[in-house]
């Protein structure tokens, strides 16, 4: 998928996948890459920015886990993420149905 | 866990000379990278990778530093006047060396051709040029033996037009030696790809510097008998392909596609 086709949408997949578990950086990566059959190949590193971004807003928030033999920061929703998810799911919802209606294919 | 990474160790260094503002922020994203990569390593490693080509991979995946730096750049939050002043200023100073450089070596050049092709294509005014008998009294006190006014005027000139070129040279290789050491002690490749800000400049300044000094020495050629040309083109002949380095730097960082997020 071409990067500015998913750029609007990096936010809601994020937080989707981190709503489902609290997670760090390259867990998120690679349940983004397995859910999406590979269709989301962008920069890895990109995502960082965005999730920082996310805590910024009050999206997410994370913390250090010392447990592993590296430092890892685990990110996880807050109240306000999931209420703000919860809007974009049925935004994109309701996107994905109207554009599924012009083009005849089921959603 | 995986043996440190010479090939991610570089990495790192790269990312950090991108990124920039709060200190706690750019350090936790170091800290991010460096657990992802080492993680990414890991897993290659564990499928049966040979521990180089994962790292390979690794940081190809990750994408390359200044493409997350600008990712970075584009959602951090506003940086501080002063702080970006600083930045500013910090990219521009080894534009300033690498000028003052250029400037050095077209001194070597202005040199040779006065070898080649004598002292008054590269230092000397217009035919017919007049000089005030004060002049020609401090220049003869100067070079007594040169026989006339011009020829101690021009004997002057090619004198004081090399020094000034040669000491700007060597200013800016000071120059450049402390931006290479400074860079040494915060752990920074000494050689590094110039960011865009720098790049963009220096493509443009170089340029517009060879267009003028081109236009300087065909001004000379054509009105002046060719009397001070060399001094413009020696400048245009360094000039040029410090543009064209700086222009394929410019085109080599703007290419990479934008980011999401």
């Amino acid at each position: 998928m071409r990067n500015d086709q998913l750029k609007g949408h990096l936010d809601l997949l994020l937080m989707q996948v981190v709503d489902d578990e609290p997670a760090h950086g390259y867990q998120i990566v690679c349940a983004l890459r397995e859910r999406s059959d590979g269709m989301f190949d962008l920069a890895e590193g990109t995502v960082y920015p965005a999730l920082h971004r996310l805590e910024r807003q009050g999206m997410v928030a994370s913390d250090w886990d010392e447990s592993g033999p590296r430092r890892r920061r685990v990110y996880r929703m807050t109240h306000d993420g999931r209420t703000a998810l919860r809007a974009q799911r049925a935004e994109w919802t309701q996107f994905a149905r109207g554009v599924g209606g012009v083009l005849g294919v089921s959603t | 866990m995986s043996p440190r990474s010479d090939v991610v160790e570089n990495y790192l260094d790269e990312l950090l000379a991108g990124l920039r503002g709060n200190a706690a922020a750019v350090r936790r994203m170091l800290t991010e990278t460096e657990e992802h990569l080492y993680a990414a390593i890991e897993a290659d490693v564990a499928r049966g990778m040979d521990p180089e080509d994962a790292a390979q991979q690794a940081i190809a995946r990750f994408g390359a530093p200044d493409r997350v730096a600008r990712a970075w750049s584009a959602s951090a939050p506003p940086e501080p006047l002063a702080a970006f002043a600083r930045r500013v200023v910090g990219q521009l100073i080894p534009l300033g060396g690498v000028g003052l450089v250029a400037i050095g070596i077209s001194g070597v050049l202005a040199r040779l051709m006065t070898a080649l092709w004598g002292r008054s294509f590269v230092f000397a005014d217009p035919p017919g040029a007049r000089y005030s008998a004060s002049d020609c009294q401090y220049w003869l006190s100067l070079r007594p033996n040169s026989g006339s006014c011009a020829n101690a005027y021009l004997a002057e000139a090619v004198a004081d037009g090399l020094q000034a070129r040669y000491v700007a040279g060597i200013l800016g290789l000071i120059t450049l030696a402390i931006v290479a050491i400074r860079r040494r002690r915060r752990g920074l490749p000494v050689l590094m790809a110039p960011p865009v800000l720098t790049s963009f400049t220096g493509a443009a300044l170089f340029l517009a510097a060879t267009a003028a000094l081109i236009g300087l020495g065909t001004d000379a050629m054509r009105i002046s008998s060719g009397n001070g040309a060399g001094q413009w083109l020696s400048g245009a002949v360094i000039a040029f392909p410090v543009a064209i380095a700086y222009g394929v730097a410019f085109l080599r960082s703007g290419r990479r596609a934008p980011l999401p997020g």
